[in-house]
């Protein structure tokens, strides 16, 4: 299945330029959220996952922001977006 | 009570008479300070009848609990009438103005009357002097500031108006030396119709006494180390407000082409492209530890600005949006009204309405023409009156009108958030996004989990969701009323202690809701008597249309809905005005009798 990755947050504008910040990540079904902060981590060379449990990031799965700690096992489906933000106030 | 002088300067511009007058405790207690103590000093001046810019139009500038005491206080509030709305009007603003007031002895300046002629006020000793300001009329906010503190003392503190405010543009901001606006709902139109060009005060009392200097001290020091430690100061500092224009892109919350468009190119006027493209110098506040303040080329820059006055008009060249933003900082005019405004005549340009007006992205004559707002020149004048009024003038209908009860509506899609879409429909001052703001909430950027409010989809129109809303709107009436600015990082427990070390009143967080509440409905109270319905608070149908492309997904707020239940939670009646048991339970009947 594939689903699209969108990394927002101002940690990646260090090691990915802004056209390159939007992907789409092809993975086995039943992959999880954990799987794909893995897979990310590793694809921009930044610890994703110590990010999202210090909570300087955050992802955005289906219209709400997911706890991580809590539910980093959920199941993905084939299309879904995990937009990646800060958690920051702006304006 | 602690923390305050409990005192306010009134100022008569028509005899230039001025005296102090106690402010009552039972009014200190109940309001906190900045929008709300505004609303209940103004609040028997204030009439359906009363023209704005009348001279017996009051305009009060008003600091808070916290002003001068804690981080991130140094804010005041102005509050009037409104000229663009016809309400209630308030707005804070940052600077150094507001703590340097609480300075000079008293917690809040109200000025009314008219001067025969251009005039100054300065404030110092404890008296104010009348100067002349033939000569500053016309000249701009920097100009007028700094010729204002070579006139008087080098460290004295402006606000003041530009030519917008001097012209009644009903979106005239008054500004802080610094470029800070007191930007929504036309307070510096008001400030103008009283030919009153600036104010400066220098502070030489002090401030008040509070109940335990100690425990203030000591909770600065620990906020200061929470500060520190947190991510979000270095980004803020970093990038400013404008760090939000991706994420807020991404979430369909930034609006593009006067809310028509979901797509567009987002980066090319983000926090990231200013910072690779110019160099920018960091400005704060008083008593702020982040200084998330952005000066690009001599402009004041922020989020609000780059929305409205860029991916609103479909212009993505940020030299353009500098010198627009410039424009507003300069001639005193709300950036958000002025762009969603602008973006008005674009979208009435396309639709062959407006002839000769200004096409999508042409940021050339974008600037021409808002140059011709402040003076109100041509089709300037027209576009000066503001979204409602513009389509009244030109028979369009007002559902076309990108506003709520006349505020134009900010840099925050509520297509995006359906709680951010109520806040907008019932907000005391009209589409306003600090009151409040709860986007933040479902970002998780600023949750206060303390009294229940916390992130859920945010799309979400449940009874708990719309529970959460009000619990959140009440509690955002007190960081207004404190008055302490909105960034994120001083949270409900900080506003308790604080509150509890410099009044001596100890307060929990459900507390602070209930203070929040008692001014929230006062402003109700306030707006219904000036003529607000229930049919006001909608959003118009121009928002309301699905964006097929974009963050969004295509969603549009149930506001009937969400209306409803939140009716009912805040007992609300059928016409508008809480019920009788709300009024007791809150006790404020004795200030609106």
């Amino acid at each position: 299945m594939i689903v699209k990755a969108v990394l927002s947050a101002l940690q990646f504008r260090k090691v990915l330029p802004h056209a390159e910040r939007t992907l789409e990540i092809s993975l086995p079904d039943n992959s999880t959220v954990k799987y794909v902060v893995q897979k990310l981590s590793e694809k921009v060379g930044i610890d994703i996952e110590e990010l999202l449990k210090s909570k300087k990031v955050v992802i955005i799965l289906k219209n709400r922001v997911l706890e991580y700690e809590e539910e980093a096992d959920h199941k993905l489906s084939e299309g879904e977006s995990l937009i990646f933000i800060n958690p920051l106030i702006g304006g | 009570m602690r923390g305050y002088h409990g005192k306010v300067l009134e100022v008569d511009l028509t005899t230039k008479n001025f005296k102090e007058v106690e402010i009552s405790e039972r009014l200190l207690e109940a309001f906190v300070g900045g929008c709300g103590l505004g609303a209940a000093l103004l609040y028997k001046r204030l009439n359906a009848d009363l023209d704005p810019y009348s001279p017996e139009a009051p305009l009060a500038f008003v600091t808070g609990a916290f002003t001068g005491f804690s981080p991130f206080s140094g804010r005041h509030a102005v509050c009037g009438k409104s000229p663009l709305t016809g309400l209630w009007g308030e707005s804070t603003v940052g600077g150094f103005f507001g703590v340097e007031l609480k300075r000079f002895g008293v917690d809040a300046l109200i000025i009314t009357g008219k001067a025969s002629k251009p005039t100054y006020l300065v404030l110092r000793e404890g008296k104010v002097e009348f100067r002349d300001a033939d000569h500053l009329w016309g000249k701009s906010v920097s100009e007028t500031a700094e010729k204002v503190k070579e006139e008087t003392d080098k460290k004295a503190r402006v606000m003041c108006i530009g030519p917008a405010g001097e012209r009644l543009v009903r979106f005239a901001s008054v500004m802080d030396e610094n470029h800070r606006a007191a930007g929504r709902t036309g307070m510096g139109a008001v400030m103008g119709s009283k030919n009153l060009k600036a104010i400066a005060v220098i502070g030489q009392k002090g401030l008040p006494e509070v109940a335990d200097p100690n425990r203030v001290k000591e909770l600065y020091s620990q906020c200061l180390e929470k500060i520190n430690a947190n991510p979000g100061k270095e980004l803020w500092h970093t990038y400013g407000t404008l760090m939000y224009t991706t994420q807020g892109y991404e979430l369909g919350d930034t609006p593009a082409k006067y809310f028509q468009e979901g797509v567009f190119p987002a980066f090319k006027i983000s926090g990231e492209a200013l910072i690779e493209n110019y160099e920018v110098e960091n400005e704060g506040c008083a008593l702020c530890p982040v200084i998330c303040g952005h000066r690009i080329r001599g402009v004041k820059m922020e989020y609000e600005s780059v929305g409205s006055l860029g991916s609103t008009l479909g212009i993505y060249d940020l030299d353009y949006i500098l010198d627009l933003t410039h424009i507003c900082n300069e001639m005193g005019m709300d950036s958000i009204s002025a762009g969603v405004s602008l973006g008005f005549t674009m979208y009435l340009s396309e639709k062959g309405v407006i002839k000769d007006g200004i096409q999508w992205g042409d940021g050339k004559r974008a600037i021409e023409v808002l140059r011709s707002v402040a003076f109100r020149e041509g089709l300037g004048d027209l576009i000066a009156e503001g979204t409602l009024r513009m389509a009244q003038r030109l028979g369009i209908d007002h559902e076309e009108a990108a506003c709520v009860k006349g505020l134009e509506i900010p840099m925050h899609d509520p297509r995006a958030f359906s709680m951010q879409a109520l806040c907008y429909a019932t907000g005391v001052r009209g589409a306003c996004h600090m009151r409040s703001d709860y986007f933040t909430v479902d970002i998780a950027a600023a949750p206060i989990p303390e009294i229940g409010v916390v992130p859920t989809d945010r799309f979400e129109e449940s009874e708990e969701k719309v529970r959460m809303m009000v619990n959140h709107q009440n509690a955002k009436e007190v960081w207004n009323s404190g008055v302490i600015c909105m960034l994120g990082i001083f949270d409900i427990n900080d506003l308790c202690a604080f509150y509890s070390a410099i009044t001596g009143k100890e307060v929990k967080p459900q507390d602070i809701v209930a203070l929040g509440e008692k001014s929230f409905m006062l402003k109700r109270m306030l707006n219904l008597k000036l003529g607000m319905s229930k049919e006001h608070e909608k959003l118009p149908q121009v928002i309301l249309r699905p964006l097929k492309r974009g963050g969004t997904g295509g969603f549009v707020p149930d506001l009937q809905k969400t209306l409803k239940i939140y009716y009912s939670i805040r007992q609300i009646g059928e016409d508008g005005y809480p019920t009788q048991d709300k009024l007791s339970q809150i006790d404020i009947e004795d200030l609106i009798r």
